[in-house]
């Protein structure tokens, strides 16, 4: 389920004082099994441009195919559409409405017209897939805590079985325990062999997860490529409000004060290794 | 010894439903001007903690004072509140007007301040935020972090000795987030507002005080961010993280470099391993 968007354009409330472009020729492309990461601050049009990747919106000019079928044309099928990418709002918890568990996860599965064993099947295996045991299935959603909600509300696309799954700052407000078990969840879907684009404002996060980036800047595409890729921009990320992780700011200080390290470091097993290297000469440096 | 701005002795809340207690029988103690940070998985007993603080909730056993006022009864409640002031997680919930001047009066006004003096402190506290320029602006227009700076303007406008931030920047982006904690730490430093600062980012933690970790509705661990992050381990399993810095300082170490405790930020990385050059 390949994604190409080309030349993608869109402008809030055209010709009103609040006219506001959101994205300005966006052009990417993501491939099947690919974990990409959007990376921008507040406004840089991160959640206008990933509402278009499964047709909630349309813009012109631009166009986005979704495995070769463009989106903006009239016979396009978009329910099918949203059928195989999945989209995970930020805060999904708040979408959460049914009296059960069950209920909420199989809103989904229910409207494809399922029967009542597969659908109770996808239930099932979404709750596995999020982590939650299956007794929380009778449960309502609002006895949960936050964490287990949000599990519920990815639960529900999941049940969909999306060949893409979209989810847009997904460890938001989440404890550090709880961050480390919502990335390793989307991990897991991921391995799987779905494909995912990530939203998020971590740099650390995507720096461990995914394999490339897209950092959007006033709705356009600022740059792209793997971590390493990204993060030797980090002066100008800086600039526009984004960070890289403390790992490559450490590397690049170290680079500068004399120190042997190449080009590109970000993982903490890597820049350790590379200080082992220079503070050992001759030993072995393992970390 | 300097002055305890908040005392709290075995105090505990339970909420009507809780199985167990929310906040379970801590004693603790904040100094005037101080900078504490508390931390704690979901559901430790932080934002309870927080609503304590400023008489939002009573405990419902213990000793509570907070700035020489006692918050467990209803009697001084309102007292409490202007002198410890909140910022709440969610922007979007804490703005109840139309134009973000007249946000940042609503304290003063249901008080019954003056006109002509709410004019000024209003002017004041945007200022003090950096806002002054979006005074008569539509808070639907604002950035996260733009309205989260109104709110702490609103705070601001009532005087506070205190200023509790409950998870203030979770929702914000980097920039958002880097401004809040920076507003914060200079009515720290600059105009001896005393600061509480609950949150789930141990690099802001990491510049406080003084941390205290919650867990399970008790104070799991306190001390200075160094002693406190020091014990890596402890931190994992309560649910938290360490500093960046401090974990490849631990791995480093345990590789056989000699580095010396509590290395927290890159630059003190930076300076400990050219010494070691």
């Amino acid at each position: 389920m390949p994604i190409e968007v080309k030349g993608l354009t869109h402008v809030y409330m055209p010709g009103t004082p609040f006219e506001a472009r959101a994205l300005n020729d966006v052009s990417l492309s993501i491939r099947d099994g690919e974990f990409i990461g959007i990376i921008g601050h507040t406004g840089s049009g991160k959640s206008t441009l990933i509402v278009h990747l499964n047709g909630l919106e349309s813009s012109s000019p631009g166009v986005v195919f979704v495995n070769g079928v463009d989106l903006g044309l009239k016979e396009t099928d978009l329910i099918a559409i949203r059928r195989t990418v999945g989209l995970v709002f930020q805060y999904p918890e708040y979408q959460l409405f049914e009296e059960t568990v069950e209920k909420d996860v199989a809103f989904g599965p229910r409207n494809l017209g399922l029967s009542e064993d597969e659908i109770k099947a996808r239930v099932a295996d979404a709750l596995r897939m999020v982590g939650l045991p299956q007794d929380v299935a009778g449960k309502s959603p609002f006895e949960l805590s936050g964490g287990q909600k949000r599990r519920v509300a990815i639960a529900g696309v999941l049940a969909m079985q999306p060949s893409m799954l979209i989810l847009d700052e997904p460890a938001a407000g989440l404890d550090p325990a709880g961050r480390r078990e919502m990335l390793e969840l989307i991990k897991g879907v991921h391995d799987t062999g779905v494909t995912v684009v990530m939203v998020s404002h971590s740099m650390d996060d995507v720096g461990r997860y995914c394999d490339r980036l897209y950092v959007l800047n006033r709705g356009e595409i600022a740059w792209y490529g793997t971590p390493a890729e990204v993060f030797i921009h980090e002066e100008q990320l800086h600039e526009i409000g984004l960070d890289v992780p403390e790992c490559a700011k450490l590397a690049r200080r170290l680079r500068k004060s004399g120190f042997d390290i190449p080009e590109g470091l970000y993982r903490t097993d890597d820049v350790c290794e590379a200080i082992l290297r220079n503070l050992r000469k001759g030993s072995d440096a393992t970390c | 010894m300097r002055d305890k701005i908040i005392q709290a002795q075995n105090v505990s809340f339970q909420y009507e439903d809780g199985a167990a207690p929310a906040v379970d029988d801590i004693t603790f103690t904040v100094d005037r001007g101080e900078f504490l940070a508390v931390l704690g998985r979901n559901g430790s007993g932080k934002s309870t903690l927080a609503k304590l603080l400023n008489a939002l909730l009573l405990p419902t056993a213990g000793e509570l004072t907070v700035d020489g006022l006692r918050a467990v009864t209803e009697d001084d409640c309102y007292e409490v509140r202007k002198s410890c002031g909140m910022v709440f997680q969610n922007p979007d919930n804490q703005i109840v007007t139309t134009i973000v001047e007249e946000d940042c009066a609503f304290g003063l006004e249901n008080l019954g301040t003056p006109p002509e003096e709410i004019r000024w402190r209003v002017k004041a506290a945007l200022s003090d935020v950096g806002m002054s320029e979006y005074a008569e602006a539509s808070p639907s227009m604002l950035s996260g972090g733009q309205k989260q700076r109104v709110a702490v303007a609103g705070v601001l406008a009532m005087r506070p000795k205190i200023i509790v931030f409950d998870e203030s920047t979770a929702m914000l982006d980097p920039i958002g987030r880097r401004d809040i904690f920076a507003i914060a730490q200079r009515l720290n430093k600059e105009e001896g507002i005393t600061v509480v600062w609950i949150t789930h980012f141990m690099e802001e933690a990491a510049l406080a005080d003084r941390v205290i970790v919650m867990d399970a509705g008790k104070i799991a661990l306190e001390g200075t961010p160094k002693q406190v992050f020091s014990q890596t381990d402890r931190v994992l399993a309560l649910g938290l993280d360490v500093p960046g810095m401090m974990k490849l300082a631990d791995r480093l170490r345990k590789a056989g470099l000699p580095l010396k405790e509590g290395v927290m930020t890159v630059n003190e990385m930076v300076v400990e391993l050219c010494r070691l050059k």
